[in-house]
């Protein structure tokens, strides 16, 4: 198996693909990361990303919404699986912990 | 509108990229993506954007796997043919040895012939526009009969040329140094050989590059342009500028520096002096002349030009400008043109050529031997695998039976055979590298192994292995796949599984042809070498051993009587005589008139002699008498001429020429003859090298001529002979360099490429013959195996050994013998072209033929019948137990 960790981009690529929900597909998710974290990732890093992921199990995809502009193509549509979410919370997890450790940084 | 759509060829690349599973997604972003910026940005733009967008693309996360599961599977295949290939070697160690051996000599020969020949072909490369540039050469035809080549011209040629022919871009003359000159820079002599007085134009003509200082039409003709080699050895790294030298009592400037000829140029010059130099020593008369064959000439034509058409009306205006002179002569001449990289290989023929040739007929002989040596490598290779087969044939039947198609196998045959050329190969280069140094020796040449193994010259060796490889790996393989795996699986014979279908078998054949080849080697080989022995050994009508030649300076001619007599002051010592005229260098050709005769003058080679030079050249007489003191009146009218011009003046006999009268005009005093009688006639003595006939030669006194001593020693002890010759020449010129010639060492040198050629050819006909003889033994030593059961059972059923052996031997003896009856007339008729060089050769006869037929059949013999007497030995009960 592959391991399950994973790198910065990769972890803000799994995020996105959970805050779209069912609206998660390579152009969708290409503008919402641009508006939320201000990056342009290329659509070549964005695909890779998001292959490693489905590699790796945290998301899972399907293909649905062929429309005029995309000449007939079908959308291919992206999903946290169960394991997506569970690394999710316990990459938050691990972060508030290892925050809360450092002296002189209060959080509410 | 149309409606703006990204570029074709990208859309289509990145469909033939992408994989099947990410495509349909992508292409759909891609557009939408472009759309969007269509709108947003404009077509453009967006075309460029979604080639960027491709380009990030472009991932082995995205791409299609490279044919899924072929590369890899194909790469083991090859890896266990590799396995099988060393395996089967490793089993069949004498097989692959011979095989091996054959093949690094054949290589080996043909990269050193390559090397060789290559180098020859380079020649006179650097020269730019070399297709416009043209030496001028005459062929000159005698009233004698003889048509001779002459790279020597007229001076009025170049005249000629500058002033009435506009096509003719420059056009510059060469006259060589002849004796070379003596340098002396702080008092230390320097015997230089390679000078000429040439105009400026040559420089151009033929790229020599002035580095320092300048040589033009006003250059100070008493000056000289030196190498910038010789330089360095005269004046060290002093600065060039007004720097001088001394040669004899003069001061001489340094005009300038040329830098230093290539190895590969037809022209070996250290030093050149301005042309207007030979004012000192030529009048202006003598330089008006179209008799006086002397001058070396380079053109340079306009591009464009139809030379053929120049060298016609050049050829018509040299004609009617000369003819008045040179009829009266008894001669004429054509010009012709050869562009200056044809100088090298193609001036063969000609007679007082400065240029350093060789002949285009031995590069060609040698490498049709390396040709034949490859081939002989080859057929062995084919031959000895072809013979394996049956060996192999169950491994065949296998692979057949596992479901190996026809072509899978005969790519593992080929790829085994390709990867013995280049192990075969690999040894080559490394045999090269080790045996640079004594080639070099032996071909004068400077090659460097940097310059050899050059990324290109190693791309093209190790691809034509390749191919040499698969070439070679195609019959084997053909033979060996065309088995019935099923015969061969059930035990069949070898007659079963080899269909023998044709009349003659090809591996005979091959055997033939590699004796055939061999044979025809060796016999011209033979030949050449028969040749040159023919040609060191021949009488030459004089005595050409220990016979020595020194130049004569101003202190040894002021008085020669005295000269001699110090000279002979030595027991070993036999004969002194002063010349102008040594057969093997100098000889000057002019005309002699026969007022009873002839109206004309007839040509001829002129001898300035005195009284003891027929007798230290050991010359004989055959009518009348040589010059002697008893006659008053020989310096000032005698003259003794050989039997050629006894022929050629239109005398029946010897004796009937003796007091002919015989009128020759003086060289030092214009218009003033010399009138005399035929006193002697000699025998034939052969002063050229024996490519050419004897020509008519006219012997007579005249001290002032003279410009060599010849002394005869004798044949003990040399070394003291030279040594008292030396001190005696001390005694007149203390600082000048002694430099004796040996008069036979100079013919050698007349001899010395059909010396290379012949000893070249000598060791690779040896190397063929080693190759087509293991090739041999291996075949036989595999065929008597292969009949070891039918020996066995011949053996039991009462046959003798001698029967046995005769059986196996007779076989290869009809090969030979029908081999021989091939090779003996093609080997004849190639060695009789080359013979046609020389005037003076010998006769092909049996005794060349004969013992190379006897050799051929006890090489055979001794080999076969090793093997046989090995395979009719053995005990029939160990052979046949095994069944």
């Amino acid at each position: 198996m592959k391991g399950t960790h994973l790198g910065e981009f990769e972890e803000l690529v799994l995020l996105t693909v959970g805050v779209l929900g069912d609206e998660a597909y390579g152009i969708a998710l290409k503008d919402d990361m641009e508006k939320r974290t201000g990056r342009k990732p290329s659509i070549g890093a964005l695909h890779s990303a998001l292959t490693r992921l489905e590699g790796k199990g945290f998301i899972s995809s399907f293909m649905e919404g062929a429309t005029e502009d995309r000449r007939g193509r079908r959308k291919r549509f992206y999903r946290l699986t169960a394991q997506g979410t569970k690394a999710i919370k316990a990459i938050y997890d691990q972060r508030t912990k290892m925050i809360k450790l450092i002296p002189n940084i209060a959080i509410q | 509108m149309k409606r703006p759509e990204p570029p074709g060829f990208a859309i289509r690349f990145f469909t033939s990229f992408c994989h099947r599973r990410h495509l349909e997604g992508l292409e759909g972003d891609l557009y939408e993506l472009f759309e969007r910026r269509v709108n947003s940005k404009g077509p453009l733009l967006a075309k460029i954007f979604y080639l960027y967008d491709m380009i990030t693309l472009m991932r082995s996360s995205v791409a299609k796997p490279i044919k899924p599961n072929r590369m890899t599977n194909q790469l083991g295949m090859f890896k266990n043919y590799f396995k099988t290939t060393l395996r089967m070697g490793w089993k069949q160690k004498s097989f692959s040895f011979i095989n091996l051996l054959g093949l690094t000599i054949g290589l080996t020969s043909v990269i050193f012939i390559a090397l060789f020949v290559f180098d020859e072909l380079g020649y006179d490369k650097h020269i730019s526009n070399a297709d416009k540039k043209f030496r001028i050469y005459n062929i000159r035809q005698g009233n004698d009969g003889q048509t001779s080549f002459l790279p020597i011209v007229p001076p009025m040629y170049a005249n000629t040329l500058r002033d009435d022919f506009p096509q003719v871009k420059q056009v510059g003359r060469i006259l060589f140094d002849y004796g070379g000159t003596v340098f002396t820079i702080d008092n230390q002599p320097f015997s230089e050989k390679k000078g000429v007085f040439a105009e400026p134009e040559v420089l151009d003509i033929l790229n020599i590059e002035v580095l320092k200082g300048s040589f033009t039409h006003d250059t100070d003709p008493i000056s000289v342009l030196l190498s910038e080699s010789l330089f360095r050895k005269f004046f060290g790294d002093d600065p060039f500028e007004e720097q001088t030298l001394m040669i004899s009592t003069y001061t001489v400037k340094v005009a300038g520096i040329f830098r230093d000829l290539p190895d590969q140029s037809h022209l070996d010059v250290e030093f050149i002096y301005p042309f207007k130099l030979t004012n000192q020593y030529v009048s202006a008369e003598r330089m008006q002349s179209w008799i006086w064959q002397q001058f070396f000439t380079y053109v340079e034509l306009e591009p464009l030009l139809d030379q053929k058409a120049f060298i016609d009306q050049f050829g018509d205006r040299v004609r009617d400008l000369s003819k008045e002179q040179t009829a009266k002569f008894g001669f004429q001449y054509d010009p012709y043109l050869q562009t200056v990289q044809d100088i090298r290989l193609h001036s063969n023929n000609f007679q007082w050529d400065i240029a350093v040739t060789r002949s285009f007929q031995s590069i060609l002989f040698l490498s049709i031997a390396a040709g034949i040596i490859l081939l002989i490598a080859c057929l062995n290779f084919v031959n000895l695998s072809t013979a394996q087969a049956l060996k192999r044939a169950k491994e065949v039947s296998v692979r057949k039976f596992i479901g190996a198609n026809r072509m899978q196998l005969m790519i593992q045959h080929g790829f085994e055979s390709t990867v013995y050329t280049l192990t075969a190969g690999l040894i080559s280069v490394i045999l090269l590298v080790l045996l640079m140094t004594p080639f070099n020796d032996f071909t004068g040449k400077l090659f460097t192994l940097q310059d050899i193994l050059t990324a290109q010259n190693c791309l093209v060796y190790f691809s034509s292995l390749v191919v040499l490889g698969v070439v070679s790996g195609w019959y084997p393989a053909l033979i060996l796949t065309s088995f019935n795996p099923l015969t061969v699986l059930h035990g069949g014979g070898a007659k079963k599984i080899m269909r023998k279908g044709s009349l003659v078998d090809p591996r005979q054949l091959m055997v033939g042809a590699q004796y055939a080849l061999s044979i025809g080697l060796i016999s011209i080989s033979l030949i050449m070498q028969n040749q040159y022995n023919y040609l060191r050994e021949t009488d030459m009508g004089f005595n050409k051993e220990n016979l020595i030649m020194i130049p004569l300076t101003n202190s040894l001619e002021k008085d020669l009587d005295a000269t001699r007599e110090a000279f002979l002051g030595h027991s070993q010592v036999e004969d002194v005589s002063f010349c102008y005229g040594v057969p093997g260098g100098i000889v000057a050709g002019d005309g002699v008139f026969l007022p009873e005769k002839q109206e004309n003058e007839f040509s001829c080679n002129m001898f300035m002699v005195d009284y003891d030079y027929l007798s230290t050249m050991k010359i004989d007489m055959i009518a009348g008498r040589g010059f002697s003191k008893d006659y008053a009146t020989d310096p000032a009218s005698a003259f003794v001429i050989n039997e050629t011009a006894v022929e050629v003046f239109g005398f029946s006999n010897p004796q009937e020429a003796l007091g002919e009268t015989v009128h020759w005009s003086m060289w030092s005093q214009q218009d003033s003859l010399k009138k005399g009688k035929i006193i002697g006639v000699v025998n034939d003595f052969n002063f050229k090298s024996l490519h050419n006939q004897i020509s008519p030669v006219v012997l007579h006194m005249g001290e002032s001529y003279f410009q060599n001593m010849i002394v005869r020693i004798g044949k003990d002890d040399p070394l003291t002979s030279i040594k008292f010759l030396e001190d005696q020449y001390r005694k007149y010129e203390a600082t000048r360099p002694f430099e004796p010639e040996f008069v036979d060492k100079n013919f050698e040198q007349f001899y010395e490429s059909e010396n290379k050629l012949s000893q070249l050819f000598t060791l690779f006909t040896i190397l063929a013959i080693l190759t087509a003889t293991i090739g041999l033994f291996g075949l036989v030593s595999y065929s008597i195996v292969s009949r070891s059961k039918e020996i066995s059972i011949r053996k039991v059923l009462g046959a003798g050994t001698e029967r046995l052996i005769r059986l196996l031997v007779m076989r290869y003896i009809w090969l030979v013998l029908i081999c021989i009856v091939i090779a003996f007339p093609i080997s004849y008729w190639l060695a009789n072209t080359w013979l046609e060089n020389f005037a003076y050769r010998i006769s092909i006869g049996p005794g060349i033929f004969v013992p190379v037929a006897f050799a051929i059949i006890a090489l055979t013999l001794l080999t076969v019948g090793f093997q046989a007497i090995k395979g009719s030995r053995a005990n029939p009960a160990e052979r046949l137990r095994s069944e």
